[in-house]
């Protein structure tokens, strides 16, 4: 996986980890403040990254056909 | 011209054995010849060792073809319609011209139709379509092999889709046929140098719609096979809904299109996935707003117990109060004296129905 897959990955997993919190017991609303900004920021972060994510594509020059005409 | 006089200008043909003549012969329909395509109905056709023979017509003409029997990776019966790739020969022991068959593929909707039904009966009864042969594909793709002809409108839909709905895909490609009499055979190599690589996650063979001989490479044995061998999952997206093919029964993954097949490579694609996490904030910020809207009501609840807990405290002091109630000592017969206690004062003593005075004669200690 490269690294910006990886880094959504991972900023995805923080996110349903502050929503897992925000959906428990342990929520108060004086932490969830500063909790929801750093969501705020990780959801912006992620939509960054998809948006700027292009794949990559690479043509294997193997040239079966002559390969195979030697063959 | 007289004879002689041509004979000076191009010299005298030259005399040559039978043998000799004609392995000039075929040397010369090498050259002219290096490989033809011919259609015709086969006729005759018949296994002899590690032969095939059979004959290949049509209304006005018939020539006679033979092939390794190895190379019979498809049905072949009297009636079809075929389309041979081979090469011109003629035989030394019989004189005899032939087409020395490379590979050969039906042709006509009935001829790929009979074929199809022949191998599938095969392959079905030798168990390579059964449910518990085939791979899921992994969780996570990150690397994707494909093979395709990267001309082809399926290979550019296929890749459109994937930009559209994933980003950060490694892809490799093959450029292949994928149709033709050669097309299986390149797909079968391109397979092989994907198994051969270590970094895929799964192989993808696309190809867009067609007629039924378009697509007929994908109902070759051989490539068939190759396929249910791959090390690698492969997923098939080739025709349309409608066409089933034999390497749609033997794959580990089928998508109907190439279109498909990128949807099936990314089952949530980027903006599903933008979605997603736009859902996650606004359902933590209603969360807020459900706690903040809870506030009043939690206050008032703390209110409520807190009175209820003074209101109980209170009716204990007015019990105990009321006990100690003057009138109600009077009333269970107890008289309150009131006065200087002192001998020869006067005393007054009230009790629940009178008020009674008197002289006190006599104080001594108790």
């Amino acid at each position: 996986m490269n690294k910006e897959r990886e880094s959504i990955a991972e900023k995805t997993k923080k996110l349903n980890q502050l929503m897992a919190w925000f959906d428990g017991d342990d929520f108060s609303l004086e932490e969830a403040v500063d909790k929801y900004a750093e969501a705020t920021k990780l959801a912006s972060e992620i939509e960054g990254l998809l948006k700027s994510l292009k794949n990559k594509i690479t043509k294997i020059d193997t040239n079966v056909a002559k390969r195979l005409e030697e063959e | 011209m007289t004879d002689e006089m041509s004979e000076k200008l191009i010299g005298a043909p030259p005399e040559l054995s039978v043998t000799n003549f004609v392995a000039s012969l075929n040397h010369t329909l090498e050259l002219a010849y290096p490989a033809v395509v011919v259609v015709g109905e086969v006729a005759e056709c018949k296994v002899w060792r590690d032969f095939v023979f059979f004959k290949l017509k049509d209304d006005e003409a018939m020539i006679e073809c033979f092939m390794m029997a190895f190379k019979m990776v498809a049905p072949l019966e009297d009636g079809m319609k075929i389309k041979v790739m081979a090469q011109p020969k003629m035989r030394e022991a019989n004189g005899r011209l032939s087409l020395n068959v490379a590979k050969y593929q039906p042709v006509g909707e009935g001829s790929i139709k009979k074929a199809l039904e022949i191998l599938k009966r095969k392959l079905e009864k030798e168990g390579l379509f059964r449910q518990e042969l085939k791979r899921p594909l992994p969780d996570v793709i990150s690397r994707i092999a494909v093979i395709s002809s990267v001309e082809s409108a399926g290979y550019k839909d296929f890749v459109k889709i994937l930009g559209e709905r994933a980003g950060g895909l490694e892809v490799e490609v093959i450029n292949t046929s994928v149709q033709g009499l050669k097309a299986p055979e390149e797909i079968i190599q391109a397979l092989k140098v994907f198994n051969e690589r270590a970094d895929a996650d799964v192989v993808v063979i696309v190809r867009g719609g067609g007629s039924k001989d378009d697509l007929a490479a994908f109902n070759d044995e051989e490539l068939a096979r190759a396929v249910r061998a791959s090390r690698l999952p492969v997923l098939v997206g080739v025709g349309h809904e409608i066409d089933e093919s034999i390497v749609d029964l033997v794959t580990d993954v089928r998508a109907s299109t190439p279109t498909h097949a990128a949807q099936v490579l990314t089952p949530r694609d980027k903006r599903e996935q933008i979605e997603y996490v736009q859902a996650l904030v606004v359902a933590m910020g209603y969360r807020m707003e459900r706690s903040v809207r809870e506030v009043p009501e939690r206050i008032r609840q703390v209110l409520e117990q807190n009175i209820d807990e003074v209101s109980r405290g209170l009716l204990g002091v007015q019990a105990l109060l009321a006990e100690l109630d003057p009138e109600k000592v009077l009333a269970r017969g107890y008289a309150i004296l009131s006065g200087r206690v002192r001998e020869g004062e006067s005393l007054k003593i009230t009790t629940k129905q009178h008020i009674i005075s008197t002289r006190i004669d006599e104080v001594k200690p108790r």
